[in-house]
Formats: C-alpha cells, sequence, structure tokens
C-alpha cells in the first residue's frame, strides 16, 4: 500500500487556526485590527485613510463582541423600563382576553360580506330574468327594420338531395356552418336595426 | 432579616440557588461580612395554586393578574432568554415587548398545566427572538437556527416541588456560555485569552497586551485573528456536525 493509499487519520482536535498568533500581519489585518480597535474603545467613524469597508467590518465584530459578552453576562432590566413595557403590553388591548373577540369580529365581518354577495347573486338573477324582455325587445327592433330573425331550426331543407348513409360528412358540416353563419350574421344585422 | 452574603467569587450576583428560603440562606452561604455582594437571591413569588389563579383571572380578562404575571416572569425571560441571544440592549427590551404583546393577544388559549406559566412564556419569547434575529441578519452568537432547536426542544420536565422557571432560566444561561465555551475551546488557547480578558472581562486593552507578553499594537492584531477565528469555529458547530 502507498503512502497516499492509506486512510488519512480521523481528524481530531481543534482544527489550525490560520493564521498562527505569531505570523506576521498583513497591511490589511493591520488595518482591520485599527478599526477594531476603535470600534472596541467606543470611538464612532473610520479614521481618516481608513477604508469604509474595513469600518464597517470592524463594527460588525463589535456587534458580535457584545452578543458574546451578553452570553456570560447576564444582565437586568431596570424596573422602570419593564412596568413601561408591561403597561404599553396591557393598554393595547382592552380586554386581555381579546381572541373570542376578534374571533366574533371574523365572523361578523365575513357573514355581512356573505349576505351582500347573496344580495348581488339575487339581483343577477332578477336582472338575467329580464333577459327574455330584451329578446322581444331586439325582435322588435328587427321588425321594426323590416327584418326577420332566423330561428333555430332543421337542416333537412340544406340537403335536398338527400342524405347518403355513408360518406359526404365533412362537405355536409361545411354546408351547415356556412348556411347558419349566415344566419347568425344576418340575425345581428336584424338586431342592430339594419335592414 | 438575615441578609446573606458570600465572598466575592464564591457565587455571582445573577447566579444563585433559586427559591431558597431564607433561613437556608446562611447554612449554605455562611454569614461572614467581609468583602462581599449580596446575592439576588429570588423569593419564590407565589404558590402553583396562586399562580393558576392569576392565570384564569388573567384569561377572564382580569389585567391586574395578567401584569402581575407579566411583572414575576418578565425579568427572567429578559435576562436568561432574550438579552443573552439578543446581545443586545434595546433589542432584547423591544423582544420582551413584542412578547408581552403576543401574551396579551394569546393569553385565552394558554392550558394551564404544570410546572405553570413559564414554559410557555419563554417559547413565546423564543419565537420573537428567532423573528428579530432573522430581521436583523446581524452576525452573532446566537443564530435563528439556533433558537428553532431550543424551541422545539421543548420544556424539560422538571420535578415537582422545583420551580420550572428557575430550572428553565439556569439552563437557558448555561446553554448560552456553553456555546460560548465551546467555540472559545476550539481556538488557539492565545486567541481564547485574549477574548476572554478584553471582551468577556472587559479589561483594558494594555492590560491584556501586558498578561499576553505582547505590544498593543501587536495585540491588536491578535484580538482581530481571535475574533475572526473563533466566529469560524462558532460557524464550523452545527447538529448535523455534532451527530455520530
Amino acid at each position: 500500500m502507498s503512502p497516499t493509499d492509506r486512510p488519512k487519520p480521523p481528524n481530531v482536535g481543534p482544527p489550525p487556526d490560520a493564521p498562527d498568533p505569531d505570523d506576521p500581519p498583513s497591511e490589511e489585518e493591520i488595518r482591520a485590527a485599527d478599526a477594531l480597535r476603535r470600534v472596541l474603545d467606543g470611538k464612532r467613524g473610520p479614521r481618516e485613510g481608513v477604508d469604509s469597508a474595513a469600518h464597517r467590518e470592524a463594527e460588525r465584530a463589535g456587534e458580535w463582541a457584545q452578543s458574546l459578552r451578553a452570553a456570560t453576562s447576564p444582565r437586568e432590566i431596570s424596573s422602570e423600563r419593564h412596568q413601561q413595557l408591561i403597561d404599553r403590553a396591557l393598554a393595547t388591548s382592552p380586554k386581555a382576553t381579546s381572541r373570542p373577540r376578534t374571533g366574533k369580529v371574523a365572523y361578523v365581518a365575513f357573514g355581512g360580506v356573505a349576505g351582500l354577495l347573496a344580495m348581488a347573486a339575487a339581483v343577477a338573477l332578477v336582472v338575467r330574468g329580464t333577459a327574455p324582455e330584451r329578446a322581444m325587445s331586439a325582435k322588435a327592433t328587427a321588425e321594426r327594420a323590416g327584418a326577420t330573425l332566423a330561428l333555430s331550426r332543421s337542416t333537412a331543407e340544406l340537403f335536398p338531395e338527400g342524405i347518403p348513409r355513408s360518406g359526404g360528412t365533412s362537405d355536409r358540416v361545411d354546408r351547415i356552418a356556412y348556411a347558419r353563419a349566415q344566419d347568425y350574421r344576418q340575425n345581428r344585422f336584424a338586431r342592430w336595426g339594419a335592414p | 432579616m438575615e441578609v446573606a452574603i458570600s465572598r466575592v467569587g464564591d457565587i455571582g450576583v445573577g447566579d444563585p440557588h433559586p427559591f431558597l428560603p431564607w433561613e437556608a440562606l446562611p447554612e449554605v452561604f455562611g454569614t461572614a461580612r467581609r468583602t462581599c455582594i449580596v446575592l439576588a437571591v429570588k423569593v419564590r413569588p407565589f404558590s402553583p395554586e396562586t399562580e393558576q389563579a392569576l392565570v384564569a383571572r388573567a384569561q377572564g380578562g382580569d389585567r391586574a393578574a395578567l401584569g402581575e404575571l407579566l411583572s414575576q416572569f418578565g425579568p427572567t425571560l429578559f435576562r436568561s432568554v432574550l438579552y443573552p441571544r439578543l446581545g443586545d440592549v434595546t433589542v432584547a427590551e423591544q423582544a420582551l415587548g413584542d412578547t408581552y404583546a403576543r401574551v396579551v393577544e394569546r393569553i385565552g388559549t394558554f392550558e394551564w398545566q404544570y410546572p405553570g406559566i413559564y414554559p410557555w412564556l419563554r417559547m413565546i419569547a423564543l419565537h420573537v427572538a428567532i423573528d428579530l434575529l432573522r430581521a436583523r441578519r446581524r452576525e452573532l452568537l446566537f443564530e435563528p437556527e439556533d433558537l428553532q432547536r431550543e424551541a422545539e426542544d421543548g420544556p424539560t420536565p422538571s420535578s415537582p416541588g422545583d420551580p420550572a422557571s428557575a430550572l428553565m432560566e439556569r439552563r437557558d444561561l448555561d446553554a448560552a456560555r456553553a456555546k460560548l465555551e465551546h467555540g472559545l475551546s476550539q481556538i488557539h488557547p492565545r486567541y481564547a485569552s485574549a477574548i476572554r480578558l478584553r471582551i468577556l472581562e472587559e479589561r483594558p486593552r494594555e492590560e491584556v497586551a501586558v498578561a499576553l507578553g505582547v505590544s498593543s499594537s501587536t495585540f491588536d492584531v491578535i484580538l482581530h485573528r481571535a475574533m475572526a477565528a473563533l466566529r469560524k469555529a462558532i460557524a464550523r458547530v452545527s447538529p448535523e456536525s455534532e451527530e455520530p
């Protein structure tokens, strides 16, 4: 077995940090370290000549440092501030158990909307019920224009030669479609009052 | 009344034995009056029966009762759940306010069960904290996923007679410290020392530089590297990596 074929030992222990604490710092590291120092010292804004990206990174590191402190050093909330929060929360709701009331409001709101929709549907039905009257008025308009409306009827008149038992289906369909399209156009014109 | 005291370093403020009766305190901590701190010993707020009655009154619309419950448990939520996980006083206060708003809104849905209302309050606080962490999108010690796991773990059943809020507070504080300590154990010892002394103990920069045997400017670089190393180490820790 060659050395490269040997299984690697398990990764035991903490992974090495790069770089080592004693490694010489780069220029970029020096700038970042200085920016972090300023943030930890509570100084606002980047030092003159220091790019703002390094300062923003340092500010993030400062926030992170604060979160580390918070994890190890619990703080108390001041009693005044705490009472403010309680008062504000209790003032937002007239009753502590507001949930049932919210449910009722929802029921009432949805009930109202449903009622309105039902009324609208009823009105629509009534309006549709008058459609024959409108049809009648259209018919009257057509009659006034001296035209008659073509009505639905048998297609037998289109085939005076009779219909064979087989064959010619497409031709018959074309003939029906052409005749009915003509009827349709004439009815439209008659309805508009065109002679 | 006997005031319980302890030498500095025996036990810190905010780290007391919870709910010990006053009579037991001298036996546990002694009464020597040397350089001392007064322990922030909590007094058990009310019996389970009283707590249950307060909850029932709060659910019936009694705002005073609800206010009493919040007054009692809110500081614990702030101290052990919100502040350590959100890492900022202002944000933690905002989270506590949001938690109260949700409690007021949902108190009617709470069903009483042992060990009381605190686990329910803690769960709401955790979810509020998750929302805030997601909204902030800043790198902090805790990620939203960490809190999600804590919320999914749910409350640990405590033995009868032990106040649940005290046990859960201790566990929450320990969890926050453990996460940091685990990260520190993964980095170079000099980096860990730099963070402990300068960040956690907030010692002056020059003093820490002397302690580490380097110049102040070299210490700045070491601290910068230490912070980067710790962030990487904590980011490496995930539930998947901890599983066998």
